[in-house]
């Protein structure tokens, strides 16, 4: 039980409304904090929102102090500072800035120190509210803030020489600064042998950019260029056309949109009858759509395919962004075909280029072209093999280990 | 304003340029796969298009002959006008960019080869890899041929000859884009000849000329290999030879698998007169042979020898033929390797190349099997 003390009586409302025992001494200016406060909260239990088969299973929860609890179990340096801010008027929610000393450039934890302390508002009700005062490029719909529930996934950010943040009463901590790659990456790459990892990492960037084009793409080849597909396809295909009413743009958009909606209720409803209302939706309506001649059945296998591929992404807030990208580009592909597909992804391309998130820039280490962060972002180089600390961080301590190297 | 002005000045423009009037679906396309082309006796030009059959295609115009083909004819003063008047006759637009065969009939060939190229190079959704065959009398008869596969009759008589491509490489699917260099500025093309009574439809190869000069060259493996040994280079032929065995004094068979031929001619010109050399070179092993003969260093110079000689006289048969036929064979490679002399030479003389002395130089190499690589010796 850890005791402070304070003069200030502001410190002790503070203290007060926390839950705290606050000791005054008659004749005694200053007033002493106990740290004897127990909210009603989860125990540390399995992660849900970022499952792995291998590796820890910890995940974190409400409970700002536990979480600060199960980073330090990991991460038992003197050099991790942890530093409070008390963001919300009302709320006066505690958010916490956890880094290492010695490693995160210390301009970087100006900046966010900088940034947390603009944050000016009455209540915070979660995380989100802390990341969107804080975050780069506010109206791009790509995450420049890595969210994650696992304890382990911060270490390893914090020993890159990044930070996080753990505001109380969220179950997620944020990590900053990240870049595309880290989008793509799952924890359990790190769990498993090099040579497994390398392929599923080059899988799920394949699976981001199929998840983004795939519906654009079948539009485009059956709208405007035909003469791309193989002519036994062609055959299929137009026999599967044949007495569709609507256009293929239409009959993309309209699956498309089914197949949200359906995925939206699934997250909505428990978890049981998410899982019934999921199968009923793919299954029985899908087939009967078909059946009734209002969708083909190469639509239905586009979008199951992109759907699928889209679920291949780690990171919740990627996953959100290539769902209204789809859109975008099927739009786009309806008008343009090919051509404005091809467009629309160089005006992307150059956009996520744009990108800054807390002065890295979110398509390192491609552009800017670092060869020797490649080994942890494209593909998973072998863990003798990353000697150093990715340099896109910018850390103090370049090598991660002075033992024998 | 201005901004937002600008933004929608740019799509429309975007929308104008990049002809989003293209837009059609694809189940309102009549696909075709393969066209045959006839001159009928008015020097109109009769097309008839194998249009790929979906589920629903189907009008009172047309006429089927197998459940993946609808025959469609239509006649004109060229190929744009032949199509013109199919178009009229479909409910869905012609599309031309999966078409994969064109079947010319010799008459065709000899009164507007050059122009029908030109046609078929120009018109923008004809792909350039499409095979253009040749058939005696009449082109529409070759949609007669029964066809008992799923896939349109098109694609399975192309599929028929691209099974030769394991001869040579006349056969090969990029032949239109090698015809239109063979025609370009001077050349022979050699386009298969199709026989819808053959047992494999593939009856040869057609010489053309670009003034309309044809020479039919049948191919009957393994005896008539002259006209793929002139074309260039050739694999897996077979080749029979009867040779005289050196210790038995009798004729042996052979049959000679040639992996490799690579043929090229040499050029010289002295004394105001030009002389051909026909350099072939091979690489083959013995298939099959006649029992009772000594595989030695002695019975494999004669082999060489007699296989030389063989060829020597297949090749000297096909330029013969050739002469015949009124088919500069040489007028490419001449072009390609002393094009001043090609002008000299058709200025002063244009039939120069019925003329010219030829000689061969004729290096076989025959080995004991397909996993040998050095003859006996």
């Amino acid at each position: 039980m850890s005791m402070t003390a304070t003069e200030k009586l502001d410190d002790v409302v503070t203290a007060v409304l926390g839950g705290k025992a606050v000791l005054f001494q008659d004749g005694l200016g200053t007033a002493f904090i106990w740290d004897v406060e127990s909210w009603p909260g989860r125990q540390v239990e399995r992660a849900e929102n970022e499952p792995t088969l291998q590796g820890p299973q910890e995940a974190f929860v409400e409970n700002r102090v536990l979480n600060i609890a199960l980073v330090r179990k990991r991460l038992r340096s003197p050099d991790l500072r942890i530093l409070d801010f008390t963001i919300g008027e009302r709320t006066r929610t505690t958010v916490s800035l956890v880094y290492v000393e010695g490693i995160t450039k210390p301009r970087l934890v100006q900046e966010v120190c900088s940034r947390l302390s603009k944050v000016c508002i009455d209540g915070v009700v979660d995380m989100n509210v802390v990341r969107e005062w804080i975050a780069d490029a506010p109206r791009t719909i790509f995450p420049t803030i890595e969210e994650t529930e696992r304890p382990e996934r911060v270490v390893s950010g914090l020993l890159q020489g990044r930070i996080a943040i753990i505001v109380d009463g969220t179950p997620m901590c944020m990590v900053l600064p990240a870049t595309f790659a880290q989008f793509i990456t799952s924890p359990e790459d790190y769990y498993m042998h090099y040579t497994l990892a390398l392929p599923l990492r080059l899988l799920r960037h394949i699976m981001f950019w199929s998840s983004v084009l795939l519906p654009a793409v079948y539009v485009s080849l059956l709208t405007y260029n035909q003469d791309l597909i193989p002519t036994p396809l062609v055959q299929k295909i137009s026999s599967q056309r044949a007495g569709i009413p609507f256009p293929t743009v239409f009959e993309a958009l309209f699956m498309m949109f089914a197949f949200e909606a359906l995925r939206e209720a699934g997250t909505r409803l428990p978890r049981a009858v998410g899982q019934s209302v999921s199968i009923v939706g793919t299954l029985v309506i899908g087939e009967a759509a078909v059946r009734a001649g209002i969708v083909s059945a190469g639509m239905i296998i586009i979008v199951a395919a992109t759907g699928i591929a889209s679920f291949t992404a780690p990171a919740l807030g990627m996953v959100q962004a290539t769902r209204l990208l789809q859109f975008v580009f099927v739009l786009c592909a309806g008008v343009f075909g090919l051509y404005g597909v091809a467009i629309l992804g160089i005006v992307l391309i150059v956009h996520l280029a744009s990108i800054r998130s807390f002065g890295v820039p979110y398509l390192a280490p491609v552009g800017p072209t670092l060869l020797t962060d490649w080994k942890d972002a494209l593909v998973r180089a072998p863990w003798w093999d990353m000697g150093r600390r990715p340099q896109e961080y910018e850390p103090m301590d370049r090598k991660r280990a002075r033992g024998r190297r | 304003m201005k901004r937002y002005w600008l933004v929608v000045l740019v799509m429309a423009v975007t929308c104008v340029v990049t002809s989003c009037g293209d837009y059609s679906e694809v189940e309102d396309l009549a696909v075709v796969v393969g066209m045959s082309m006839d001159e009928t006796s008015n020097h109109h030009l009769r097309v008839t298009c194998d249009i790929m059959r979906s589920s629903e295609s189907g009008s009172d115009n047309t006429s089927a002959n197998q459940n993946q083909d609808m025959l469609v004819t239509g006649e004109g003063l060229s190929m744009a006008s032949a199509l013109e008047n199919i178009q009229k006759k479909l409910d869905k637009r012609i599309y031309l960019s999966h078409n994969t065969l064109v079947v010319l009939s010799d008459r065709v060939i000899s009164d507007r080869f050059a122009s029908m190229l030109d046609e078929l190079e120009r018109n923008r959704e004809l792909r350039l890899n499409q095979m253009v065959v040749v058939v005696r009398g009449d082109a529409d008869q070759i949609w007669t041929i029964s066809n008992r596969s799923e896939t349109p009759l098109a694609i399975t008589i192309r599929q028929a000859i691209q099974n030769w491509e394991a001869c040579t490489d006349a056969f090969r699917a990029e032949q239109f884009r090698m015809l239109r260099d063979w025609n370009a500025p001077y050349g022979v093309a050699h386009l298969p000849w199709l026989d819808p009574q053959a047992a494999n439809w593939v009856a040869g190869l057609v010489f053309v000329d670009p003034r309309g000069g044809i020479a039919w060259w049948s191919i009957c493996p393994p005896r008539d290999n002259g006209a793929l040994w002139l074309l260039g280079d050739t694999r897996n032929l077979v080749q029979k030879i009867v040779f005289q065995d050196p210790y038995r004094g009798k004729e042996g068979q052979i049959c000679i698998r040639w992996g490799h031929t690579h043929t090229t001619f040499g050029f010289r010109y002295h004394k105001n007169k030009l002389y051909v050399t026909v350099n072939w070179w091979g690489n083959g092993y013995i298939e099959a042979m006649s029992p009772g003969h000594v595989a030695d260093r002695t019975t494999f110079k004669v082999l060489e020898d007699q296989a030389g000689r063989d060829i020597q006289r297949d090749i000297h048969q096909c330029i013969m033929r050739m002469r015949s036929a009124d088919v500069n064979l040489w007028r490419m490679s001449l072009y390609r390797t002393a094009p001043q002399l090609f002008r000299i030479l058709e200025r002063k003389d244009p039939s120069w190349w019925k003329k010219c002395d030829v000689s061969y130089v004729i290096h076989p190499h025959i080995v004991h099997s397909g996993l040998s690589t050095r003859s006996p010796g």
